[in-house]
Order: structure tokens, then C-alpha cells, then sequence
């Protein structure tokens, strides 16, 4: 499986962390909470998007609410290959800091 | 939140949203919207509401483009399978395309034209001051409007009133151009000095002040080329003759640039007005005497009301001079705005726009238009069976109906624009030189030019494609599905409508075809007319005045082919004079012909009572009259010898009746009479010649005249031709109706072919099932064409009173006592034949599909 970007990284993440509350808002505030960066909206939708297309998240319609407009939430899940894919990219970012800490980093030799 | 206003986002930011992402879009909007209330609460409404503007203006560019991507694509897909469709309907599309440009190109003919027509004389830029000066005058019982004035009223009127900036008179009269050797009769206008002031007639050459100069001409674009050719015209000595054989000579001093396509009055040659006392010894003082025109230029348009409120004192100064015409009051009709009326004013320097000239104009390109449009509507419906399974495949792969109604008008879009470009062709290529070269008034087609015309064909394009089209396609588009699969769709229901269509085509077809070939008969029924008189016998020579005449005559009278001689004023056939005639106290305005002695004589003229003039006639103290039978029953007199005309202040006494005569193609019967005429005006010299000598005589006459009179042109007539101009005309008017009509008539059979090959497509299982069962081919071809004979017969029925009534009312409008041929039945039964006629062999061309079809093959299919 190819590898997936830092935001699909990200928000698959954000996705399984945040469970049945899942859906593009409060994946952009944790994202934004995290890295002290302002995520756009539509930051968040592409990446989206794009992990539904390669099958590692479904969604599915809520009851429409009103401080919505009326109108319907989507709330994102992972399928069993999103969670395949979250648990090898967590072994691939383990391998590849494994030996790197941040004394040697700040140091600015290994 | 600081106010209920801030609750929602930016509403029409919203709205934008909510139509740049489709359905399927809609819970990112629910997104945007909570978001917005998260950022109104942190940051402040402001803030949010921004933010929400800015995610719409970003998303704008890409959605935009994705949408008119699509439907660009979508447009492309309705012009190729409208190309292929039309291709794929070859016939069908060619009738459509044929009528269309027909229609197309008529149209444009008739809009450049009433461009002009309705915008005469409009191009003058001080248009909105100037006044064209007329008087009110009761004449036979009615109040006439006139647009001629007495010669002193403009200069005193500009004398006496400070609000009036010039007054400029014209006066147009006939005189000889001499250059050269070559002589031609040409109209010339006098006109005072302020002409090209008031009007916008810029000169090519020479200086507008040269109209002062009264041994000066200036001519028009047209007549410098005529005399000149390439060569410079200024400064070129031109010899005029008017009557009384005053001959002077005047330079050329200016050139007029080309007159536009929508002048009224004009001139081919000018000079001073005042030049005209040297010349005919015209009373230029004279309030009985009346010039051509008076047109007044003021400071200030609204001060005309109180300006026509002081005239008073110039009617009765006008009527103390001239109590024969009485005028009744004066009146101001502006030159860019003329009254609504002005085409009833008679003798208007410039003829204005008539209602009943330009709603029969209209009509042609209507009549095209909507026969054109009729075979659309009606091809398309009948097309619609063979294409149901095509709209039923469409519809279930997931077409809307408006998008099948896109795709109908667009090909009805495609071949109406065909058709336009195909009709400006026509118009451009034929229609235009065919209309210049059968009238007077020149048109141009210009699109570089012509603004106007741009937006007349995109409007033409989009009213005939509408009128055309909007109908078939909205009808198409509206099928089941579900009805076409299940095959038992028939278009029974909307087949009245296709009926009445093809009925009001084909009353069409027969109201053009009625009149064209009433007209044509009309022609030859005027040919065969009975002229009252041997019209072959007599030879007329142009003449001007009594030298000529008397010297003429005394060297003709003894030639052995002349039997008599006779000098006039006015001649039968080519002039006439106008008079006031007052009977037993009544007031007519009718007309005369001034002639001297022996003139019934020489023209034939048959007497039924009493006697010609005498020969010996002193016209100075005669007062004598011949009238004509016409004349003595109008009057109702059983005695007609002895009763008195009074005209211009002479009492005249009846001495004769003649038997009426023709003196126009369509006139017998107009009461008319005769006056003795002196030797002074004459202009014609009548010759009555053996049988069957006139053309040896006309060329024994030639040498005579070239020697007694060197300077003058040699022009005579044949009595039997004077008519000539007239016959032409009404054969070209014959021939336009003739074309309009075979027109019509072609756009609607092929119409009707277009129906009838669908009709027949249609029924060719049931034919052949009827053949399998016996049916004979005549029984089975009536059958099947049972309803369209319906409607003809219907057509002709609601055709024929149109026609008769209409016609009648036409000739009335003309004259009452107008000639034309009665219209009887052999008329109605030429031109039902006629259009029985085409209209069966363009179904019978269809026929024969029925004829050779074999019934094995028809059937055979399932």
C-alpha cells in the first residue's frame, strides 16, 4: 500500500480518535488545537475525500440539526483497511524515529 | 450575538453557496453554517460573516468553470445531433429551409425599405424647427388639406413674425436642358436663398452660397454625371428653356453629395428663386398664385400653437386675392414629426408615409413567415412519430424535459439561422436589384452600415425560432416513456391542431393565388379595353407654345397622309388640367383638357349630342364646353345642351356630349370635360393620319422638324402607346403578385408534400393490409387522402369571399367608377383548379408509394 500524506495521515487519525463524533468540524478544531495551525474548511474536505475514495473511511448522514440550517451532518468511520492502514503507518513512523531523540536533535548531533 | 440579523450568514453569500454546490453538496453547507456560528461566537459576527463571503468568492472560479464546462459540452451535443437530424430529414429540412429563406429574405426587403419609407426626410438636422406651411380648403363638400401655399405668404410671414428664423420657398417646374447638342425635359426647382441653411443637403462641390448668384445651377450628384460624366461639372455652362421660349444660360456653381436612400423632396436642379420672375413671368407677388412648398424655420418648436393662431389675417388677405379657393386656414405640419394624417395632404412637396401602403407591405413577409413557420410546426409533430423511441431512450437515460426541449430548439435554432443566412443571400444576391429596378424609391443593404439591421435579423432569429419552434418542442418533449415503449401512442389527439395549420396555410395559399391571377386577368382585360376612339390613327408631336404649333401645322396640313390637324393644352392620356367648377351654385374640384379646334377630329373622339367646337372658334370670347356622357349623368341631366359650368369666374354653356372615352386604363366613366384653349399654351399637336401610314409619316415628320426647329427636341408619341407606362407598371405589379403568389403557394404543397409523405409512412401498414384484402389503388389513394381535400375545400370556402370583398374594396378605394374585370366564377374556378392542381401532384408523388409498395414487404417486417 503506497504511503498516505501527512494530512490524510492526519485526519484518519483525527477520525479515529474522535469516533462517532467524527465529522469536519471538530476534525479541523483538533487538527488546529494540535498544531497551532489554522486548518480551512476545505483543507479538511479534500483529504476527506480522498481516504473515502481509497475505501479507508466511510461515512454516513445524521438527523439534520437545526443550528445547522437543517441541514444533515456526515460523520466519518474507519473501515477495517483504515484501521490496517493507520497500524502500518504507525509502525513505519515508530521505525523511522526509532533512535532519534530530542536531546540529540536539540544537541544538533547524532 | 449582538442582533437577530447576525444569526444566519451573509443571506445572498448563502444563497450563491447553496447554487454553486449541487444537492449532493449539501451537508458541507450545513459545515460552513456551523462554522460560521462558531466564528461568530469566538471572533464577533463581523469577522464570521466575512469569512463566509470569502469561502464563497474562493470556491466561485472552479465551480463556474465546472458548470459552463458541462453545459458547453451539453450545447455541443444539441448542435451535433440537430446537425445529424437535419442531415438525416432531407426533405423535410429543405422545405423548412426553402420557406424559411423565402420568408427570411422578404423580410429583410420590407424592413430595409420602411427604414426609408417611415423615416422620410428625417435626416435634415434642423428637423425638429422646420414647418411645412399648408391650408385647409373645401372643396367637393369637404375640408381637403393642401400642401401647397400662395407665393408671398413666406417672406412675409418671416417679415412679420421675429420667432420665425428664415423662410425658404420651393417651386418646381418643367424646363429644357440644353448641352451640347443633347436635349432632355427635366424638372427643375427654384428655392430661396436660406435652402441649405434649413436643410442638411451637403454639397460634394462648389459653395452654398452660389444660390444667390441667379445665373447659377446647382445640380445633383445624379446630374453632374448624367451631362458630365467623370468630367469636373463646376463652372460648366448649361442652356435651360422654359415655356414661352425663354432660353437662358447658367453656370455651374455646386454639386450636391448623394442624396440618402430616405429623402423625400430633393432636386436635380437648382436655382434662385426670384430668377423666375425673369424667366416664365411668374407673379411672384401674387396671392393667387401658388408655390410648390413654404417650409418656415423657427427659434423655438413650441411657439407654432399661438404662431397658426395668428394666420387669420392672411386667409382673408389670400381669399381677397383668389376667390375661387377659398382657404379656410393655415396650418404648420413639422418636417421630423408630421401629423399622423399628413399622407391625406394632397400636393405635398414630399409624399408622406401611408398606413395602407405600408400594412400591405407588412403583409407579404407575415404571410411568408407565417406559412413558413406553419410547415415547421407541422413537419416537426408529424417528424415526432418516427422520433418517439429516440425521445422515450433519452428520457429513461435520465434526460430532463427541459433539456429535450434544449435540444428541439436547437435544432430549430440551427436552421432558422441556415435559413437567415440563406434569406440575407437571397435578399442581397436578388430580391434588393429586383425591388431597385422595379421602383422608384432605392434601397441599400449594408450590415457594415446598417446598425438597425443587426438587431431586426437577431430579433427575425429569435421570433421566427420562437414561433417555429417553442410549440414542436415543448409538445415532443412532454411524452411518457412508459406510453411510447408500450406502442400504442398515436397523435390522433393533436392531429386538429396540424389541420387547422394546413387549412390557414392553404387560405393563404388562395387569397395570393386568387389575387395574382385576378390581377394578371385584370391586365389583359384593361389590354382589350375599347379606347372609344381609333386610337392607331393618330400621331402626336410635343410641342411648346404657338410658334411652334402654327408653324408646324402649315407645313404639315397639306402632306397626304394627314387628314387632320389640332394643337392642345392638355392631351388625353398624358395630361390634364384641375379645376374649380362651380354648378348651380355647388363648388367641384374636378378635371379638364384645354383644347383648340378640330382636336376631336383629330384624336376621333365620337360625339353622342349636339357639337364640337367650332373651327373657327375666337377662344378669347368662347364659351363654349364639350363634357362627356359621364359627366351629363352625374349631373343628371336629360338635356344636357345649354347648361352652364362656371370656372375660374367665366360661365361656360354646354354645346356637346361626347361618348366616353378611355382616359386612364381603369377610367371610362369620370366625368370630364372639355374648354377651348388659345394657341398660347398648347403643348401637344395631334395628328390624325391615313390607316396604316403612321410610322412612314413619323419619319417623313423628323426631317421637317429638325429643320424649322434645330434647337428642340423632336419627341412624339403614337396615340395607341400613351398607355404604355401604365400597362407596364400594372404588369410589374401583375408579375410581383404573380411571384408572391406562386410563392405561397410552393411553401404550402411543400408543406403539404411533407405531411403527406409522414402520413403515408404512417399508414402504409394498414394500406397494405387493405390491398392484401382487395382494396383498389384509386379507393386506398383517396382514403388516405380523404382529409387533406377537407381542407382545401375548407381553405377555398373561407378563400373566396375574402378575395371577392377584399378586390372589391381595393378598386373602390381606387376609384369608384373604376374599370376591372367582374369578377365571376371562371376566376374562382381557374384558381381552385390551379392550387387543386399543384396540391395533387404534390401528394402524388407520395401516391406512388402506395401504388408500387408490395404489400408482401410491409408486412413482412414483424
Amino acid at each position: 500500500m503506497k504511503l498516505l500524506s501527512r494530512s490524510e495521515e492526519f485526519v484518519l487519525l483525527a477520525v479515529w480518535k474522535l469516533q462517532d463524533r467524527a465529522y469536519s468540524l471538530p476534525i479541523r478544531k483538533q487538527l488546529s488545537d494540535i498544531t497551532g495551525y489554522a486548518w480551512s474548511l476545505s483543507s479538511i474536505f479534500t483529504p476527506l475525500e480522498r481516504l473515502v475514495k481509497k475505501g479507508l473511511l466511510t461515512s454516513h448522514l445524521t438527523e439534520a440539526t437545526p443550528e445547522r440550517g437543517g441541514r444533515h451532518k456526515r460523520i466519518y468511520q474507519l473501515t477495517p483497511q483504515g484501521r490496517q492502514a493507520l497500524i502500518r503507518m504507525r509502525d513505519v513512523e515508530q521505525a523511522m524515529w526509532s533512535g532519534v531523540t530530542r536531546l540529540a536533535l536539540e544537541r544538533g548531533s547524532g | 450575538m449582538k442582533s437577530r440579523r447576525h444569526d444566519t450568514p451573509p443571506p445572498l453569500a448563502e444563497a450563491l453557496l447553496g447554487w454553486l454546490l449541487k444537492d449532493a453538496w449539501q451537508t458541507p453547507l450545513g459545515d460552513f453554517e456551523e462554522f460560521y456560528h462558531e466564528l461568530a461566537t469566538v471572533r464577533g459576527a463581523r469577522r464570521a460573516r466575512w469569512w463566509y463571503r470569502g469561502q464563497v468568492l474562493r470556491l466561485l472560479p472552479d465551480r463556474l468553470y465546472e458548470k459552463t464546462y458541462w453545459h458547453t459540452i451539453m450545447l455541443q451535443n444539441y448542435f451535433t445531433s440537430a446537425y445529424r437530424t437535419l442531415l438525416k430529414n432531407k426533405v423535410a429540412s429543405f422545405i423548412n429551409l426553402f420557406g424559411l429563406s423565402v420568408a427570411v429574405a422578404c423580410s429583410i426587403v420590407v424592413y430595409v425599405f420602411l427604414q426609408n419609407y417611415l423615416t422620410i426626410d428625417r435626416f435634415h438636422e434642423n428637423g425638429e424647427t422646420i414647418f411645412l406651411v399648408e391650408h385647409t380648403v373645401e372643396q367637393d363638400n369637404e375640408l381637403q388639406t393642401w400642401g401647397t401655399s400662395p407665393m408671398p405668404l413666406g417672406p412675409v410671414l418671416a417679415a412679420t413674425f421675429p420667432e420665425i428664423e428664415r423662410s425658404v420657398r420651393l417651386n418646381s417646374r418643367g424646363g429644357l436642358v440644353q448641352y451640347e447638342g443633347g436635349i432632355f425635359e427635366e424638372r427643375i426647382v427654384f428655392a430661396d436663398e436660406g435652402f441649405f441653411d434649413m436643410f442638411t443637403f451637403p454639397l460634394a462641390y462648389g459653395s452654398p452660397a452660389a444660390l444667390s448668384d441667379p445665373s447659377a445651377v446647382i445640380l445633383s450628384r445624379e446630374m453632374a454625371y448624367k451631362y458630365f460624366g467623370q468630367e469636373p461639372a463646376l463652372g460648366k455652362q448649361l442652356t435651360f428653356s422654359f415655356g414661352n421660349d425663354h432660353t437662358e444660360t447658367f453656370t455651374v456653381q455646386g454639386v450636391a453629395e448623394a442624396f440618402p436612400d430616405n429623402r423625400g423632396f430633393y432636386f436635380n436642379f437648382l436655382i434662385n428663386y426670384d430668377k423666375q420672375r425673369d424667366l416664365g413671368g411668374e407673379r411672384l407677388d401674387d396671392w393667387a398664385v401658388f408655390t410648390s412648398a413654404t417650409f418656415i424655420q423657427v427659434r423655438a418648436p413650441k411657439d407654432m400653437e399661438a404662431l397658426a393662431a395668428r394666420m387669420t389675417p392672411y386667409v382673408a388677405l389670400q381669399n381677397a386675392a383668389n376667390e375661387e379657393w377659398t382657404v379656410q386656414s393655415f396650418l404648420f405640419d413639422n418636417l421630423r414629426h408630421p401629423a399622423s394624417d399628413a399622407y391625406m395632404v394632397q400636393g405635398r412637396v414630399a409624399e408622406a408615409a401611408h398606413p395602407g401602403f405600408i400594412l400591405m407591405l407588412l403583409a407579404i413577409p407575415l404571410v411568408m413567415l407565417a406559412l413558413s413557420c406553419f410547415n415547421y410546426v407541422n413537419i416537426s409533430l408529424g417528424a415526432s412519430v418516427r422520433r418517439l423511441r429516440e425521445i422515450g431512450v433519452r428520457k429513461v437515460m435520465g434526460s430532463t424535459k427541459m433539456q429535450l426541449v434544449l435540444q428541439f430548439m436547437a435544432e430549430n435554432l440551427l436552421l432558422c439561422f441556415l435559413s437567415l443566412l440563406l434569406g440575407l443571400g437571397i435578399a442581397w444576391g436578388f430580391l434588393v436589384p429586383l425591388f431597385n429596378g422595379v421602383f422608384v424609391n432605392q434601397i441599400t443593404l449594408s450590415l457594415t452600415e446598417n446598425l438597425g439591421l443587426w438587431f431586426f435579423l437577431v430579433g427575425l432569429l429569435a421570433v421566427v425560432g420562437f414561433a417555429s419552434g417553442a410549440y414542436p418542442a415543448f409538445y415532443i418533449a412532454s411524452f411518457q416513456p412508459v406510453v411510447i415503449f408500450r406502442g400504442n401512442y398515436t397523435l390522433a389527439r393533436k392531429q386538429w391542431f396540424t389541420r387547422a395549420f394546413l387549412t390557414v396555410q392553404f387560405v393563404l395559399a388562395f387569397i395570393t393565388v386568387i389575387s395574382g391571377v385576378y390581377t394578371t386577368l385584370n391586365g389583359r382585360y384593361l389590354l382589350r379595353q375599347d379606347w372609344g376612339y381609333p386610337a392607331d390613327q393618330t400621331l402626336v408631336v410635343r410641342i411648346n407654345g404657338s410658334d411652334q404649333f402654327t408653324r408646324l401645322r402649315n407645313e404639315i396640313h397639306q402632306h397626304p397622309n394627314v387628314v387632320e390637324v389640332a394643337g392642345s393644352e392638355h392631351h388625353v392620356g398624358e395630361s390634364l388640367g384641375g379645376a374649380v367648377v362651380d354648378i348651380e351654385g355647388v363648388k367641384k374640384n374636378m378635371r379638364y383638357y384645354g383644347v383648340g379646334p378640330r382636336y376631336f377630329e383629330a384624336l376621333g373622339l365620337r360625339l353622342a349630342s349636339g357639337r364640337f367646337f367650332d373651327e373657327h372658334l375666337n377662344v378669347d370670347a368662347a364659351s363654349d364646353a364639350v363634357i362627356n356622357r359621364a359627366f351629363a349623368e352625374a349631373e343628371g341631366w336629360t338635356e344636357p345642351i345649354g347648361q352652364t359650368l362656371r370656372v375660374d369666374g367665366t360661365i361656360y354653356t354646354v354645346v356637346g356630349v361626347v361618348e366616353d372615352f378611355l382616359m386612364h386604363p381603369m377610367l371610362r366613366d369620370r366625368p370630364i370635360f372639355f374648354l377651348p384653349s388659345g394657341e398660347q399654351p398648347y403643348q401637344y399637336l395631334s395628328i390624325r393620319l391615313q390607316a396604316g401610314t403612321a410610322a412612314a409619316t413619323a419619319a417623313a415628320l423628323e426631317p421637317v422638324w429638325k429643320r424649322l426647329f434645330p434647337d428642340a427636341p423632336f419627341s412624339f408619341f403614337f396615340q395607341d402607346d400613351v398607355f404604355d407606362i401604365h400597362y407596364q407598371s400594372y404588369a410589374n405589379l401583375a408579375e410581383a403578385f404573380s411571384y408572391i403568389a406562386a410563392l405561397a403557394l410552393l411553401i404550402s404543397c411543400m408543406g403539404l408534400f411533407g405531411l403527406a409523405s409522414q402520413n403515408i409512412a404512417r399508414r402504409l401498414k394498414e394500406v397494405s393490409i387493405r390491398k392484401v384484402l382487395g382494396a383498389s389503388v384509386p379507393s386506398v389513394a383517396l382514403l388516405v387522402n380523404r382529409g387533406f381535400l377537407t381542407m382545401l375545400a375548407v381553405a377555398a370556402a373561407i378563400a373566396s369571399p375574402v378575395c371577392y370583398f377584399g378586390l372589391t374594396a381595393l378598386f373602390t378605394a381606387f376609384d369608384a367608377r373604376a374599370l376591372h374585370l367582374p369578377m365571376g366564377p371562371d376566376l374562382f374556378i381557374f384558381s381552385y383548379t390551379l392550387i387543386f392542381v399543384t396540391a395533387a401532384l404534390s401528394v402524388a408523388m407520395q401516391a406512388r408509394t402506395l401504388v408500387t409498395a408490395n404489400p408482401a414487404d410491409v408486412l413482412r417486417g414483424e
